[in-house]
């Protein structure tokens, strides 16, 4: 025979039980626009049963349930749908840089607007054809020294410009390093209080779903890798090496490299490189290290060109005033200090458009100067000046366009991963409002078998009375 | 699968902004008036505008040269003909002389007459066009011909001004002194254009009316026709410029056809794509003031 309180436990049981389902879907809807929350929901399991089965049984039939309790307040997650959610983050973030640099470089070069150096160099050439038209008119060769003068200095600005942009980079590079770091420190935090809590058989929740945006977060800068341990902590690693474990983290230094003037990404223990293989940091490592200066490169060799093969031809032909030879044209040695010859610049007559001596109205040496147009002799004498050029640009334009299209592609799958994420973790409103009315049903049931209870319980105290 | 409001949410927010994306689209071409603004909204088509672009420069430069080339030309042309006339007026001098008519007085004012042709001569002999001497070959800012003691001498050298009319073909648009006035026996063996007239001077001084109508006469006559010759030379020479000129405009015509057809918008078809892209959006619009929909929360009382 179970005690006469014992109704009245199944109803207070149920009661609460209801409540805390309510107060879960209270917590539910007030964080439906949260970030990275994760729908939760009450697991509600029956109580232990009143009575042990026994050889001298009691005479009543069965076991008596003894109500209901909640047994775990858990979220709504799916492992795998994360898993992806974090993968296809990493893609996102390298290419989304990468359309970033991509943007800054075009802008620099700026090829579709007449100020590119395609048309600086038309212009050049057109200056030596104009003097070749005219080599004693002293106009025209002023106008082709200010001619040279600009392509130079916009040699000099374009590849400045990118210097520039390699190291704006660099600094970024810098942030990103703090970010990580900083990521990885909340990251051990949050660690150690999950641990706490799960030690206690709780599920830390809220602080889980705080965890997993800033492992998003981590994703889209660096590639990781997660690996859960106990108490639901997770280890983080970069390629194989632990940036967290449990509730350490290990720094991530940016150390100055004397040579190259840019950070290098190392461990602060041991010294040794981080690698990078994905994220907006392996977009910007690539852009800083080896993209731009393939492009800076380039310049250099189409500066050289010039400097060298017109030097060549130059320096055998002779002034306006017959016997002045051997000056260079150009100097310098690269794109960064390409200028004209100062001692041309200041006396124009020393360009040298004849091939002989005392002949000002030969053109010969500058119809040589002006074939170097049409020889090819870039990339391993098969280019020429202008197509080594054009051929730069394209391959720009080109990376860059598939650069778009992979982030397009990428943010595409993003989406229909955040849509999925979405339909497991979500909060919809219609069904928390189903739930709702649904506990609350069950709260008011309750609250009647209390009411029914309260009235046997009236019967037996008034009528015995 | 479930559906929450904030998925119907993402996925309306998503095509508005991809249907803005587009607006934003058109109105740069638009406002740009060009189909590419960046390198990598059109590589392949970049290229080709550059390769074009850069080929009309070229031949926008090739035109300007020709240009020159004429003007040069037409000054040669101009005074070879003032030289040939001058030879004209030479030649009825000879022919009034060898006439025998005249007496020494008579002679004399026609010697008066040939000095007169000879400065004249010697006048166009240097002429100049834009401060370069026309007939001084290679060196032309000295002056080519100089009388000394009654002597013309040649400073100037036989080298040729080549002209370029594209990267592999070239033009020698100058006619140097030697071959005008026939020195060093250039052109045939007779005394250059200047000892021909001393030698007239002479002969009249002299009253050697034989030895003008029969050699001196035939000698300038075959500087005239040398003259003649030249002329049709520069003649030839200003058709070839002037076929090439054309030929480069009409190439810089095509090409700035094709380059309209890349880089121009069609102005009527974007506006019709502008269109319908602002029908797609507000269409979007209105749809998503539908769709982000009641919640249940609307019906529970």
């Amino acid at each position: 025979m179970s005690s006469s309180f014992f109704g009245f436990n199944i109803g207070v049981r149920a009661l609460t039980a209801s409540q805390k389902a309510l107060e879960v879907i209270s917590h539910n809807i007030a964080n439906i626009n949260t970030d990275g929350y994760k729908k939760q929901d009450v697991v509600l399991k029956t109580t232990q049963p009143e009575g042990i089965p026994q050889i001298n049984r009691s005479i009543s039939a069965g076991q008596l349930g003894s109500g209901v309790f909640v047994s775990e307040i858990k979220r709504m997650y799916d492992q795998y749908i994360e898993r992806e959610l974090n993968n296809e983050l990493q893609n996102n973030g390298k290419w989304e840089a990468g359309i970033k640099s991509f943007e800054q470089i075009e802008t620099i070069l700026d090829e579709t607007s007449d100020n590119g150096l395609r048309k600086m160099m038309d212009d050049y050439w057109n200056s030596l054809e104009d003097l070749g038209a005219s080599p004693e008119n002293y106009s025209v060769r002023k106008s082709l020294v200010e001619n040279t003068k600009s392509l130079c200095s916009l040699f000099r600005s374009k590849y400045e410009k990118l210097q520039k942009l390699r190291q704006d980079i660099n600094t970024e590079i810098e942030l990103k390093i703090k970010d990580i770091n900083n990521l990885a420190s909340q990251i051990k935090d949050l660690n150690k209080l999950i641990k706490e809590i799960s030690i206690s058989q709780d599920n830390p929740n809220d602080l889980m779903d705080q965890r997993d945006s800033l492992i998003n977060q981590l994703n889209k800068i660096i590639n990781i890798d997660v690996k859960e341990t106990s108490f639901n902590q997770v280890d983080i690693f970069i390629g194989g090496t632990a940036i967290v474990r449990e509730n350490n983290n290990f720094m991530v230094d940016a150390s100055l490299n004397a040579e190259t003037g840019f950070y290098d990404i190392k461990w602060s223990d041991t010294n040794r490189p981080v690698e990078v293989k994905n994220g907006e940091l392996y977009s910007l490592l690539n852009f800083r290290d080896v993209y731009i200066p393939d492009i800076m490169n380039k310049l250099d060799n189409l500066a050289n060109f010039f400097i060298i093969q017109t030097n060549n031809i130059h320096k055998t032909g002779f002034g306006l005033d017959g016997t002045s030879t051997g000056y260079d044209y150009f100097v310098g040695s690269s794109a960064a200090d390409i200028n004209i010859n100062p001692d041309i610049d200041s006396d124009i007559t020393l360009i040298a458009a004849s091939k002989n001596p005392n002949q000002p109205g030969d053109n010969s040496n500058i119809i040589d100067i002006l074939n170097l147009r049409n020889q090819k002799i870039l990339d391993s004498n098969t280019t020429k000046p202008d197509d080594y050029y054009n051929n730069m640009i394209v391959k720009i334009g080109v990376e860059a366009q598939q650069c778009e299209r992979e982030r397009q592609n990428s943010q595409l799958l993003l989406d229909k991963i955040n849509e999925r994420k979405e339909s497991v973790s979500g909060v919809s409103l219609d069904e928390e409002l189903v739930n709702m009315v649904k506990y609350q049903h069950a709260y008011n049931a309750a609250a009647k078998i209390i009411n029914v209870m309260d009235s046997l319980f009236e019967t037996i105290i008034k009528d015995l009375s | 699968m479930k559906v929450t409001y904030n998925s119907l949410v993402n996925t309306v927010s998503n095509s508005i902004q991809a249907n803005l994306k587009k607006l934003q689209d058109f109105q740069q071409k638009l406002s740009s008036g060009k189909n590419i603004n960046m390198v990598s909204d059109d590589p392949i088509n970049v290229a080709q505008l550059n390769i074009l672009k850069t080929k009309k420069n070229q031949n926008e430069q090739y035109i300007k040269n020709i240009d020159k080339s004429l003007a040069w030309l037409d000054s040669t042309e101009n005074n070879l003909s003032e030289i040939s006339n001058t030879l004209v007026s030479l030649r009825e001098v000879c022919i009034q002389a060898g006439d025998g008519t005249l007496n020494q007085d008579g002679l004399n004012s026609l010697l008066l007459q040939v000095k007169q042709l000879k400065s004249k001569m010697l006048n166009d002999a240097n002429s100049q066009y834009l401060d370069n001497y026309i007939f001084a070959g290679l060196k032309t800012t000295q002056k080519p011909f100089e009388e000394v003691n009654d002597i013309v001498v040649y400073n100037g050298d036989n080298g040729s001004m080549l002209r370029n009319l594209s990267y592999d073909s070239n033009i020698e648009i100058n006619i140097d002194g030697k071959r005008v006035f026939n020195f060093d026996n250039e052109v045939s063996n007779d005394p250059n254009v200047f000892q021909i007239i001393n030698n007239l001077e002479q002969a009249l001084k002299n009253g050697d009316v034989n030895k003008i109508s029969s050699e001196i006469l035939s000698q300038i006559d075959r500087a005239n026709t040398n003259v003649f010759n030249l002329i049709s030379e520069v003649g030839s020479k200003v058709n070839r410029l002037e076929l090439t000129k054309t030929q480069l405009e009409n190439d810089n015509l095509n090409i700035t056809k094709s380059v309209s057809t890349i880089e121009d918008v069609d102005i009527t078809d974007l506006i019709m794509k502008l269109k319908e892209a602002e029908m797609v959006y507000s269409t979007s619009l209105s749809v998503a003031g539908r769709v982000l929909p009641p919640s249940l929360l609307d019906f529970l009382k």
